[in-house]
């Protein structure tokens, strides 16, 4: 008896280590179950281009992945071409998809051509303050990652995948396809 | 006793992990059935905002009218850059539960930086369905009040005074 009560309490310590180590896994970004808040930023590409816009709430409790970009670059534009890929094969699902670049204003004119040689059907946007706007403290953004994905769903993280490159997007890719599995 | 003890376990480190993925699910089919308003049952609930125009927010600041409470559902950060003077900060919280710190003797106005009303529209629904009377969400939210050039605050250069 004495010794199946220890055996289960070390089993039930290794799950909360378990759940402790994938929350310390979260370099950047919001953690696992925290709610996404608003964070306006300036629209370049989506509907409500030249206009600030909160695509957090837009989004509202339909499952989406809010992308952060560092900068501009070509593991960037790889990605978001992913993201977008990503975006057209669930759309009928009512998933949903933003780029976000932190850069700020200096991103806009390559967002626009990105957008106009690839033909991208997800919103491209920016950090209205760029790396000084308060999203950054808001979203926990880590300035040391170059990429952060929040995939989320009724406005809670359920998955947090930071800092990979264009060849490791197949993580946030089945990251939305667990999620979307979950959804009725 | 050794089943059972591992399988509360089990089912407890499960329940940890699944709930936030689950919880979508659950609550589009509670919203479907209706909805409990000061503990009765209504059926077929649909949550309609009142709004409030920015003009007449405007007014009851200038009156400093101590009918109203302005409520900000901005992440704390945010809030703290820029907000409607008076304000106070209630972060969005998709499953707000009781007891709420908000008072419900007055009008509470609630506004957020959403394109519909989303965030204040929403917070406004769950606070009537924990028995709030006086709710209204404010019309064109916070891009309408700064669009309309009225004043803003700041918390951080209020400290700064």
């Amino acid at each position: 008896m004495r010794r199946n009560h220890w055996w289960a309490v070390a089993l039930f310590g290794t799950a909360l280590v378990g759940i402790g180590a994938y929350a310390a896994d979260v370099v950047s970004g919001l953690a696992i179950g925290a709610t996404t808040q608003t964070i306006p930023v300036t629209d370049v590409t989506g509907q409500y281009k030249g206009e600030k816009i909160c695509y957090v709430c837009d989004f509202d409790k339909a499952p989406d992945v809010l992308a952060f970009f560092r900068d501009t670059s070509d593991a960037t534009a790889k990605q978001i071409v992913a993201l977008n890929e990503l975006y057209v094969k669930n759309k009928s699902r009512n998933f949903k998809a933003v780029a976000m670049v932190i850069a700020g204003e200096s991103s806009k004119k390559w967002l626009e051509d990105l957008n106009r040689s690839t033909h991208l059907e997800i919103p491209l946007t920016y950090f209205t303050k760029g790396p000084k706007d308060v999203a950054n403290r808001v979203y926990n953004l880590n300035p040391g990652v170059a990429n952060t994905f929040l995939v989320t769903v009724n406005r809670k993280v359920v998955a947090n995948i930071s800092d990979i490159g264009p060849e490791e997007f197949g993580r946030v890719a089945d990251a939305a396809d667990q999620m979307l599995a979950g959804v009725k | 006793m050794k089943p059972t003890l591992l399988t509360v376990v089990g089912a407890a480190a499960a329940l940890c992990l699944l709930a936030p993925a689950s919880s979508f699910a659950q609550e589009k089919s509670q919203q479907k059935k209706g909805a409990f308003i000061d503990g009765e049952y209504v059926e077929d609930y649909v949550y309609v905002p009142d709004f409030m125009a920015p003009e007449d927010l405007k007014k009851a600041i200038e009156t400093h009218s101590k009918d109203i409470v302005i409520v900000d559902t901005a992440a704390p950060a945010v809030f703290e850059d820029e907000h409607i003077p008076g304000a106070i900060n209630f972060p969005y919280d998709s499953d707000i539960k009781a007891p709420v710190s908000l008072p419900r003797e007055k009008t509470l106005v609630i506004y957020c930086a959403c394109k519909d009303h989303e965030d204040s529209s929403d917070v406004a629904r769950q606070l009537s369905l924990l028995g709030y009377r006086n709710v209204k969400v404010l019309k064109g939210g916070w891009f309408k009040w700064v669009d309309l050039k009225y004043q803003t605050e700041s918390s951080e250069k209020k400290d700064g005074k």
